[in-house]
């Protein structure tokens, strides 16, 4: 093999490979960040705004607006004591929201009915729904933080 | 006067050795900076390839253009290496003088390997494909058998020479590169691992990648058309084949 070689020192050579092999890791390592970042973005919306407000045997409120589409309704869906409980679109009117500048329009709130429950503490979490990859993936992201609440007797 | 004379002998011989010496160490030096480039256009490459089958097709869905980015990278890095190296496309294995010793090596362990799928798609009730009817695909494959055998052999089984020389361990390290890029397709890294075992030594003795790709190819079909989907999960390797 080395009969073929042009007449270049071979020092010369390699580290002229090893600068290929330098730019190329570097362009490796931006691919991979670049589809990382992209990933995150498209997998779990950033832009949801939302609070879960109160949880109790009257039941459990909030809101959610997606600020990408505010014109779009978020599914949200509720769990208690991380049991699948019910999901449907965050339309509820909410017109604290329009008065505090949050959205144009009212129906970003979301109401579910509390489910029965045994007495006890239970804790209720409310989770947007985020599709992407054409459908292919839905990512939960939580609203607001979790509600510890009693049922009484 | 005669022990000047010694002394002067003396001191020319001293000179001499330490540039003997230090022509030593210059070869040991650039030897070792070979083995280690060597070792890391190896895993660049690898890298590359890994990160197309993670990474970059999952998240690129159907588009194959995305999919291609770290391929080209590979690819390129292939070629200037090549080039900075002073090597051919005949040092590769493109050439045609050596065609008929590489395919009378291939014949065997061809036909061996074509018997055991055959033998494997019948216990497995296999032979229902309907892939080998996409006259598309069929004449693809061996174009994509090529530029496999080009990275694989071509790339690396020469790299994986510079590093380790002609023999079991090189061999060793083109088949586990090329089964570490089919997984987790437990089916097709088995047969990746054995076929890069047979095409990796045949490289060695008839560098030749037509012929190369030719084996490739046929046992490619073979395995599409004998064994069941069920067990080859639409040839789907890296992350994709979890999904």
């Amino acid at each position: 093999m080395d009969s073929s070689l042009p007449k270049i020192p071979k020092v010369t050579r390699l580290s002229r490979i090893a600068r290929y092999l330098i730019l190329k890791s570097i362009l490796d390592v931006i691919i991979v960040g670049v589809f990382a970042v992209s990933f995150y973005y498209s997998a779990f919306n950033p832009h949801f705004r939302g609070w879960f407000d109160e949880a109790g045997e009257q039941g459990m409120k909030g809101w959610v607006i997606d600020r990408s589409q505010p014109d779009n309704r978020v599914e949200v869906q509720l769990y208690v004591d991380d049991h699948f409980v019910e999901s449907h679109a965050a339309d509820y009117p909410r017109p604290d929201l329009v008065t505090a500048g949050m959205s144009r329009d009212e129906r970003h709130g979301f109401s579910f009915n509390a489910p029965r429950l045994a007495a006890g503490e239970h804790e209720a979490r409310v989770y947007a729904v985020h599709a992407s990859g054409v459908g292919a993936r839905r990512a939960l992201q939580m609203i607001g933080v979790p509600i510890k609440f009693n049922v009484g007797r | 006067m005669h022990a000047g004379e010694s002394n002067s002998l003396s001191f020319r011989e001293t000179v001499k050795e330490e540039k003997l010496r230090a022509n030593d160490k210059g070869e040991a030096v650039s030897v070792l900076s070979d083995r280690l480039i060597a070792a890391w256009e190896i895993a660049s490459v690898i890298i590359s390839f890994m990160l197309a089958e993670w990474v970059v097709r999952p998240q690129a869905g159907e588009s194959k253009l995305i999919g291609a980015v770290p391929l080209s990278l590979a690819f390129i890095l292939m070629f200037l290496s090549h080039r900075a190296r002073g090597l051919t496309a005949r040092d590769a294995g493109w050439r045609l003088d050596n065609l008929f010793a590489a395919v009378r090596l291939l014949i065997i362990p061809t036909i061996f390997g074509a018997l055991l799928i055959i033998l494997i798609g019948k216990l497995t009730g296999g032979f229902n494909s309907t892939k080998p009817r996409d006259w598309q695909w069929v004449l693809w494959l061996p174009l994509w058998a090529l530029v496999q055998q080009y990275a694989l052999q071509g790339f690396i089984n020469a790299r994986a020479q510079i590093l380790w020389g002609r023999g079991w361990r090189s061999i060793l390290l083109v088949a586990c590169a090329f089964a570490l890029l089919h997984l987790p397709n437990p089916w097709l890294t088995l047969a990746t691992f054995a076929g890069g075992l047979i095409w990796a030594a045949i490289y060695q003795r008839a560098p030749n990648l037509f012929a190369l790709a030719l084996s490739h190819a046929l046992l490619s079909l073979l395995i599409v058309w004998a064994l069941p989907a069920s067990i080859l999960n639409s040839l789907r390797v890296g992350f994709r084949y979890l999904g």
